[in-house]
């Protein structure tokens, strides 16, 4: 089964890898400014797609059909992102007759609509938060305003990747929210459907893995938290989610799966939970998709997700069953992106001059960099995924800070210091936080912050002056050199 | 003795190197920086302790230096480029870096010159030297004329920036 990877970056690496491991033959498709990207050069084979823009590249569905016609795959992994969430695409990668990695297309439909993934998931008995299951396609009504419950939260119906939602306080707040929220869908996934959903506060992520074969049988992987987040975008996960009961773990995998079973779900799936202060789960929603996040997963199964995907896939039946499924120690990714906290977080572009990745015990780096790279604004901002495992939360907190300091890509801003300072704030090695953690966090300053800038000046001052005095000694040889060719006359 | 003045942040460092020592802020520092590879990869020791520190040159006299998981961008400025340092020689004040006669002046006051255009060439012992203007700008002042002899320090030329 040759595999045609549709997406680029780390994820593209991370799959082609698995093709590789199971020797299965692998092509990269890449836009203009990836002619020489890590995937491009690490598939088998590489065709070119389009432009940079990826409108015209990574979600041009015809040129990403025909990459695979003329590479001869007959399988398609979407990666996350891009085209992974678009049920068209998996219709039309079935429709050619060639396989599509993840769920049916009417399951990514279905998820894609969170109304009707809640109604799903309330129908198979999962907690789903209270609200009216209608949707808002115009401006909200003032009566209706009245009753609602505030805080409330305005969500796309298409959204994803925590855009397209907005927060509203009161009755006078919910109509610009309303609106702005609708904008913004409309903007980010070409549909300015919303619903309301009461804000659960104080409240932590929590997401559970399933595998499903698409004929009823679910595996549970175990849960994610994913609660330290910034402007609603995940920045450090773990794997288990620390605290629960037993009685907790049991109701949130029995969640999981019967939803995957009513769904008769096939392939790599996440099932969203909030956990409340009162330590209720409540379902938010289904990514139809591997995880950015998935690495931690792995860490503490064991397992490679990607190459079970890619064995379902090619039509073998699951390997494992639930009780064969062992959760061991515990594991931390944290993301490295190219935005510089110092500059607000700005992305930050330029060309990656060093790089040095960590590495030892219980460190695995996901990644496509290399050094002399340039990290441009074309696409997202994620760097690298660090993920570090340990015996237990406290050693794998100790790996990855170790892991982080490790690190080195000069260049280009990253948020790696950031990383950092919240893996080293007490209230998160604690467990202490919920998903507003990052919203009012304020780092210590560093310890041993005033040594180190001090020995960086020195250095600094050290490598001008050393600049200074070679080319000052060079303009002398090279004056010599003209006398003495001058004698020579 | 060179000095540079070196800002972090709001922070400004004063950092004097001389053959045998390097003092910041007036205090000695035993420590020694080893460049590892071309690409600014160095070993920074201090006592016992061995760090890797990288450093990258950028535009307009900044580094990037990343050290311990920590990345921070240093301004490095000549001798006195901090506006208050008291009769201190300022950007664009060029002067002789060794003694010597001047045998070519390229410019007249008044003149506007290209980074790195060459000012005037100063010879000594055999040896010639092209000074160059360390920025664009405008020639404000010029003490010598071809033919003078100049002791090391002497001021030559002022450059400045210039303002339109």
């Amino acid at each position: 089964m040759k595999v045609l990877v549709a997406n680029r970056g780390e994820i593209a690496v991370r799959i082609l890898r698995a093709c590789r491991d199971l020797g299965l033959p692998s092509v990269a498709v890449y836009s203009e400014a990836d002619r020489e990207a890590l995937h491009t050069r690490y598939a088998d084979e590489a065709v070119y797609l389009g432009p940079t823009p990826a409108a015209q590249s990574y979600l041009n569905i015809p040129a990403v059909l025909d990459a695979a016609r003329r590479s001869g795959a007959r399988a398609i992994h979407p990666g996350y992102g891009f085209l992974s969430e678009n049920a068209d695409f998996a219709r039309a990668v079935e429709d050619a007759g060639l396989t599509f990695i993840g769920p049916r297309p009417e399951t990514i439909a279905l998820t894609g609509d969170k109304l009707a993934a809640r109604r799903a998931a309330r129908d198979a008995g999962l907690p789903v938060l209270p609200g009216p299951d209608t949707p808002l396609t115009e401006a909200i009504a003032a009566d209706m305003a009245m009753q609602v419950q505030y805080p409330v939260l305005v969500k796309a119906t298409a959204g994803g990747g925590g855009r397209g939602i907005r927060l509203a306080r009161n009755p006078d707040e919910l109509a610009a929210m309303v609106t702005a929220a609708r904008k913004e869908a409309q903007a980010a996934f070409g549909d300015d459907t919303v619903y309301l959903e009461p804000l659960v506060q104080r409240a932590r992520h929590i997401e559970v893995q399933i595998l499903g074969d698409g004929a009823g049988r679910i595996l549970c992987l175990g849960e994610r938290e994913c609660s330290i987040q910034r402007r609603r975008q995940k920045l450090i996960e773990e794997a288990p989610a620390h605290g629960l009961s037993a009685a907790q773990r049991a109701f949130l995998y029995d969640a999981a799966a019967r939803v995957g079973r009513a769904l008769g779900y096939r392939s790599l799936g996440t099932v969203e939970f909030l956990l409340d202060e009162r330590g209720a789960f409540h379902f938010i929603e289904i990514n139809p998709r591997i995880q950015v996040e998935h690495p931690v997963t792995e860490m503490i199964t064991g397992l490679d997700l990607v190459k079970e995907q890619l064995r379902l896939a090619a039509g073998r039946p699951l390997r494992l069953v639930q009780d064969a499924v062992e959760l061991r120690g515990a594991a931390i990714e944290a993301r490295v992106l190219a935005e510089d906290p110092q500059a607000g977080f700005l992305p930050a572009t330029g060309n990656i001059a060093h790089l040095k990745e960590p590495g030892g015990p219980g460190i695995r780096v996901d990644s496509a960099l290399y050094a002399g790279m340039t990290v441009t604004a074309d696409y997202d901002s994620l760097l690298a995924k660090v993920s570090a495992w340990g015996e237990n939360r406290a050693g794998a907190i100790l790996r990855l800070r170790r892991a982080l300091r490790e690190f080195q890509i000069g260049g280009v801003a990253t948020d790696l210091e950031f990383l950092l300072q919240i893996v080293e704030s007490p209230p998160f090695q604690a467990g202490n936080f919920d998903t507003t953690y990052l919203d009012k966090f304020d780092p210590p300053e560093a310890r041993g912050k005033a040594a180190l800038e001090r020995d960086a000046a020195l250095a600094a001052a050290l490598v001008a002056h050393r600049k200074k005095s070679g080319a000052l000694h060079r303009q002398e040889e090279n004056a010599w050199r003209t006398i003495a060719w001058r004698e020579q006359m | 003795m060179s000095i540079y003045y070196v800002s972090i942040g709001e922070r400004e460092y004063n950092v004097q190197i001389t053959n045998s020592h390097v003092l910041v802020d007036g205090e000695p520092i035993k420590a020694d920086l080893t460049p590892l590879n071309e690409n600014g990869l160095h070993v920074f020791r201090q006592g016992n302790c061995n760090r890797d520190f990288y450093l990258n040159p950028q535009a307009q006299g900044i580094y990037e230096v990343l050290a311990e998981g920590r990345r921070v961008l240093a301004r490095v400025g000549p001798a006195g480029r901090r506006a208050n340092a008291k009769g201190a020689a300022q950007a664009g004040d060029i002067v002789a870096p060794m003694p010597g006669l001047v045998v070519m002046v390229g410019i007249k006051v008044g003149d506007c010159v290209e980074a790195e255009q060459v000012l005037m060439v100063l010879e000594s012992m055999k040896m010639q030297m092209q000074l160059k203007a360390p920025f664009a700008g405008q020639v404000k002042q010029l003490t010598v004329a071809a033919g003078a002899q100049v002791e090391k320090g002497a001021l030559l030329v002022k450059i400045r920036e210039a303002t339109e």
